[in-house]
């Protein structure tokens, strides 16, 4: 929100700097965003209000006048001008030599076709007011000359900008913000802007207009007024100036009344050309499916049953709360205007903007639930400009359609319930004041809330939160929680998932973190075949593209994505990890399954298959896990070097036809696995004797078929080796002309050890020889 | 053999020997198997009983004498040879260290883990929640109004009607009153996602900490505390809180929290950190709003009162290491990690 000082100075007064203001209000709850100059850059006294005294031809210039102007310094000044809509009499804007226009441009006396000009009329343009510069700025006629300018126009000013939470529509407006001024400065506030006009005539509303709403829920009221005679034309400067300033264009003086008693009071309102409401009828009610409208925008608009209209004897005249359509506009040629001020469902409103595709200053007004009781406020305001701007008249009689409005609710207040809450103590006195400024008033059983706060304050909570950010908040002071009995600690899957990082950062493995959103392509960059399994993702029903619709089911992608950018930056090798969730679908459940994955991943040089597995066993010795590995082929690994690795882990080199499809053509290697497969079973491992008692070693090289694998043959020294058998451990294989073709050698450490006493080298020849029998027996092994 | 010859000439040999490789020579020449003095003690058994006596005596003290000798001379010549390898073993100490491969934590995640590390430190539980979670926790159970902004698909991810990716860590909050009844004090850290043009400043996919406490007679001055102990953690032991008021839809009252600058002299000259503000914004805060205890069994709002934060990761890394752009930490560049990790 906007906030030109100079208006929001109509409603309340204060001294000090308008920063400072604003720093006082981002303190009560009204955050300040920026604060912007406007107008002239400096010297704004050299800008007065003249009149005009003579205007004559140049003597040497058919473009250019002579002009002696009053600007209120005794001696009337002689200025040329190359404008032509004034006559003497006129009442302008002048810069004197020495000023500063807002361009940057400093005015001197000059010489125009040889006559001296001691100063400059100005034009709106010149001022940065509005695109105007057809001709003079006319200003009203009863202002005095030698008036600083500064004083009619905002045009040495500064504006606030605010940002407003959206519990506050209310301070979307700039007498709201004055109402948080004063309860932050404790001092007055301004009544109501807007003074009731004259209506004349015999004639009444009624005769001028019908109107019925036939979507109470969706329009709670529905009030207008009529005006006739109307003149539209181009706002005053003073009018132009603040709608500008407060962010809007300047458009016609009617266009300019409904947006200035928006940005002044928070009620948006629209104008439609009567004469051009067909039946001269007006009913609020829900568009039927597939009916059309051309908005102000020029934009047909297909709308459904859930969109409110305001509706003439035919057709949509506006769309409720949202935009006025073309066939009602107010144009150059309208003479009577319709005014409407109504309330409409803030849900509703935000829905069919939200399917419309159509936001306005008024549709974020009114999204966010506004007060009905604005509605006369609103009215008394538009109706006093109508008839002052535009020389209308006001029909007598106010079209106002409502039902049963909600009354102001009466809340409690406890003092110690505030004290409690804020951690400090309090006077009534300073209660009092709080929620006086802010329009509260006391009441029987508590206080009575103002209408334009019933929206969002209603329990005594919402109360305490008022006084507390106008008075409290700020001294809050610091005290430790009491916690008696909280014991600071992580959760057992929060440990974990420290555990494996410690372990993997300490294994040379790089933490990343990649996003969770994919695509439909990476299945098949990833070579799964159609109906696989792995291609079952969460889809998400509004992605930001196309490109990130799903949710991935794997977190190695987004790692190999990330490496390659590393090679691309010069590296040899890339070895990254990530610990996070991936999600998978669960139908029937009420949530998608989403466990926790680490995944590993090595590129570039040394980052085979080896590589890869060996930093998984760093993980199994570190969390005192045993994870099965097995091969096992998955479509994006290849097909010889991959395997299982525990329940529902993978493990492998990356297929070189994915290689190339992610650009790690020299080398991957994977792994992921969930979390919970890491869970040693034995957090809290006993004590073992590993120095009374030595263990004997013995080695073994074992032929094989070259298809047996090293966990097989580990599998049958170990069923074969029984109690004696403290550990078993491949340290080599060979392949080659010793060993004859299709067998190999496969080299074990073997290492026997009795709990309780010294084994003898016989003890450990005969268990050593039950396993070498056993090698035989099941694998066909010999020993060589 | 004359044995004071045998020794003269031995212990001249020995005090000649140039290195332990000749003394060793020297040593088998005079005390060997085949040495003249081994030779001759040898032999003191075929002498006559009356003459072994001091012909032995006279031998051994020869033999003591070279023994002591070469014992003497071979430290001395050790000595000399270890010298000599230390001087020439001399490298260059200031060439580089032979590589070690270690990871490096991730700056988001390091400094998330610091936090927790802090907030384990001041009582909380550390717990974990799922990413994609329902409507309901995230929006309805923490008092969104049916209108409330970020409810709206522009703004939220949604999977189904029921069904967001979290907009906040907040439905923790939620999940952790369902499954315990108060005190709680609880602290998570996760990934949440908001449908955000990605800037400098902001990510569609983010890192929340996010802390609860319910106890009873739980103030705004005991969050303050709390936030205050943070901030002196993790931005420096002079820092101050400052409460602002704001508005949270489970929080009530609501506050943003801003922290003295820890960049410059907070005096109002310009500074890249807070623009010269002195303050910098650093979390969202506020007291529990009793609604939230509505939607859980067993919190009496009238017996509990609690308080409640969230804090983006990103930022507060951002802030403490002058990162300019929060879209960098997501590229995994290791050339930025290496200079946190």
């Amino acid at each position: 929100m906007r906030v030109p000082v100079s208006w929001l100075r109509e409603y309340v007064s204060f001294d000090m700097p308008p920063r400072e203001l604003g720093d006082l209000l981002s303190m009560t709850g009204t955050k300040l965003e920026a604060v912007h100059r406007i107008g002239v850059p400096a010297g704004a006294e050299l800008f007065r209000v003249g009149r005009v005294l003579s205007r004559e031809q140049h003597p040497d210039a058919d473009r250019l006048s002579l002009c002696t102007v009053d600007v209120g310094d005794g001696e009337p000044r002689q200025i040329v001008c190359g404008a032509t809509n004034f006559d003497a009499g006129a009442t302008v804007g002048v810069a004197l030599p020495g000023a500063t226009l807002p361009d940057g441009t400093v005015l001197r006396v000059a010489k125009l076709r040889g006559v001296e000009s001691h100063g400059m009329m100005l034009s709106e343009s010149e001022l940065e007011l509005s695109g105007d510069h057809a001709g003079l700025m006319l200003l009203e006629d009863g202002l005095e000359p030698g008036t600083p300018l500064s004083q009619v126009l905002p045009i040495d000013d500064q504006v606030l900008e605010f940002e407003i939470t959206s519990n506050r529509p209310d301070c979307l407006s700039v007498y709201g913000i004055a109402r948080e001024a004063s309860a932050s400065l404790d001092v007055d506030l301004a009544p109501w802007p807007g003074r009731e006009p004259d209506a004349s005539g015999d004639d009444s509303v009624d005769s001028w207009v019908t109107a019925r709403i036939d979507a109470p829920d969706l329009c709670p009221r529905w009030a207008a007024r009529v005006f006739t005679d109307v003149k539209v034309g181009p706002s005053p400067p003073w009018l132009k100036a603040r709608v500008a300033a407060a962010g809007m264009r300047p458009i016609s003086n009617v266009v300019d009344i409904t947006n200035y008693v928006m940005l002044c009071v928070g009620e948006p309102t629209h104008a439609f050309d009567l004469d051009k409401v067909a039946g001269r009828e007006i009913i609020v009610r829900r568009a039927g499916e597939g009916e059309g409208v051309i908005t102000l925008d020029g934009q047909g608009r297909t709308l459904d049953t859930d969109v409110l209209v305001i509706a003439d004897a035919e057709k949509p005249s506006a769309i409720g709360g949202l935009m006025g359509s073309q066939w009602s506009e107010v144009s150059d040629t309208t003479t009577t205007v319709l005014l409407e001020c109504a309330n409409f469902d803030g849900p509703n409103i935000q829905s069919s903007s939200t399917r419309l595709e159509l936001r306005t200053e008024g549709s974020t007004r009114w999204e966010k639930g506004l007060d009905p009781h604005l509605v006369p406020r609103a009215l008394v305001l538009a109706s006093q400009l109508m008839v002052e701007l535009t020389g209308a008249r006001l029909v007598p009689g106010t079209v106002d359609l409502h039902g049963q409005l909600p009354e102001p609710a009466v809340v409690p207040l406890r003092r110690e319930r505030l004290e409690l809450l804020i951690g400090v103590p309090y006077e009534q006195a300073q209660i009092d004041r709080a929620l006086t400024r802010l329009g509260y008033e006391s009441a029987d059983g508590g206080w009575r809330v103002p209408t334009w706060r019933a929206n969002d304050t209603f329990r005594e909570v919402d109360l305490i939160e008022e006084v507390s950010r106008i008075d409290g908040i700020w001294k809050v002071p610091t005290v430790m929680p009491p916690h008696a009995d909280a014991i600071g600690k992580r959760d057992p899957d929060v440990r974990l998932r420290n555990r494996v990082i410690e372990v993997l950062l300490g294994a040379g493995l790089s933490e990343a973190v990649t996003v969770a959103f994919t695509d439909e392509t990476l299945a098949d960059r990833l070579r799964l075949p159609p109906g696989h399994p792995r291609r079952d993702a969460v889809r998400v029903a509004n992605p930001m593209g196309a490109d990130q619709a799903l949710l991935r089911t794997l977190l190695f992608p987004g790692l190999l994505a990330s490496a390659r950018r590393n090679l691309d930056a010069g590296r040899e090798r890339v070895a990254l990890f990530e610990v996070a969730r991936v999600v998978l679908p669960a139908p029937g459940e009420e949530l998608p399954h989403q466990p926790v994955r680490v995944s590993g991943v090595i590129a570039g040089r040394d980052a085979g298959y080896h590589e890869i597995k060996g930093v998984a066993e760093t993980l199994e010795r570190a969390l005192r896990v045993q994870l099965e590995v097995a091969a096992s082929p998955e479509p994006f690994l290849h097909p010889g070097r991959s395997a299982r690795l525990g329940a529902g882990g993978t493990l492998g080199e990356l297929h070189p036809l994915v290689a190339r499809e992610f650009g790690v053509e020299e080398q991957a290697s994977l792994f992921e696995i969930d979390l919970a497969e890491l869970e040693t079973p034995d957090p809290t491992p006993l004590y073992r004797d590993v120095a009374t008692v030595p263990p004997v070693r013995q080695d073994i090289a074992v032929v094989v078929a070259s298809e047996v694998t090293a966990a097989e043959v580990l599998a049958v020294i170990r069923a074969a080796g029984g109690e004696l058998l403290a550990a078993a451990d491949v340290f080599d294989t060979y392949r080659g002309e010793q060993v004859g073709e299709g067998r190999q050698s496969v080299a074990v450490h073997l290492q026997f050890q009795a709990a309780d006493r010294t084994l003898t080298d016989a003890e450990a020849d005969a268990a050593r020889e039950t396993i070498v029998a056993a090698l035989r027996d099941r694998l066909g092994g010999e020993l060589r | 053999m004359n044995p004071d010859s045998v020794q003269s000439e031995g212990l001249q040999a020995i005090a000649v020997a140039p290195d332990t490789a000749a003394l060793e020579q020297v040593r088998i020449a005079l005390l060997g198997r085949k040495a003249p003095l081994v030779l001759a003690l040898r032999e003191l058994g075929s002498l006559p009983p009356e003459d072994r006596g001091p012909r032995g005596k006279v031998l051994n003290q020869v033999r003591q004498s070279l023994e002591a000798a070469l014992d003497a001379r071979e430290s001395e010549l050790e000595a000399a040879e270890l010298d000599d390898r230390l001087r020439r073993d001399r490298i260059d100490v200031t060439l580089p260290g032979a590589r070690v491969e270690r990871g490096f934590a991730h700056l988001i995640e390091q400094t998330g883990r610091e936090i927790l590390e802090v907030l384990v430190g001041l009582g909380y539980r550390i717990s974990d929640g799922p990413e994609v979670d329902t409507v309901y926790r995230n929006f309805d159970a923490l008092n969104h109004a049916p209108t409330h902004p970020t409810r709206q698909a522009t703004d939220t991810y949604y999977i189904d009607e029921h069904t967001v990716l979290r907009t906040h860590t907040s439905p923790m909050q939620i999940r952790t009153m369902q499954s315990q009844p108060p005190p709680v004090y609880m602290a998570t850290m996760g990934r949440c996602y908001r449908r955000d043009t990605p800037d400098a400043t902001h990510t569609a996919m983010f890192t929340q900490i996010e802390g609860l406490a319910v106890d009873r007679g739980l103030s705004l001055a005991h969050l303050k505390g709390t936030l205050l102990a943070f901030a002196r953690e993790m931005f420096g032991a002079d820092r101050e809180v400052r409460l602002r008021p704001h508005f949270f839809p489970f929080t009530e009252p609501s506050v943003e929290v801003d922290v003295s600058c820890f960049n410059c002299a907070r005096d109002g000259s310009p500074c890249r950190v807070c623009k010269g503000e002195g303050w910098v914004e650093v979390l969202g805060a506020g007291m529990v709003d009793p609604a939230l205890f509505g939607y859980v069994e067993g919190y009496d709002p009238e017996l509990w009162t609690g308080y409640a934060w969230g804090m983006g990761v990103e930022r507060i890394a951002a802030l403490r290491h002058a990162v300019p752009d929060i879209r960098w930490l997501w590229e995994n560049d290791l050339r930025l990690m290496e200079q946190f990790g």
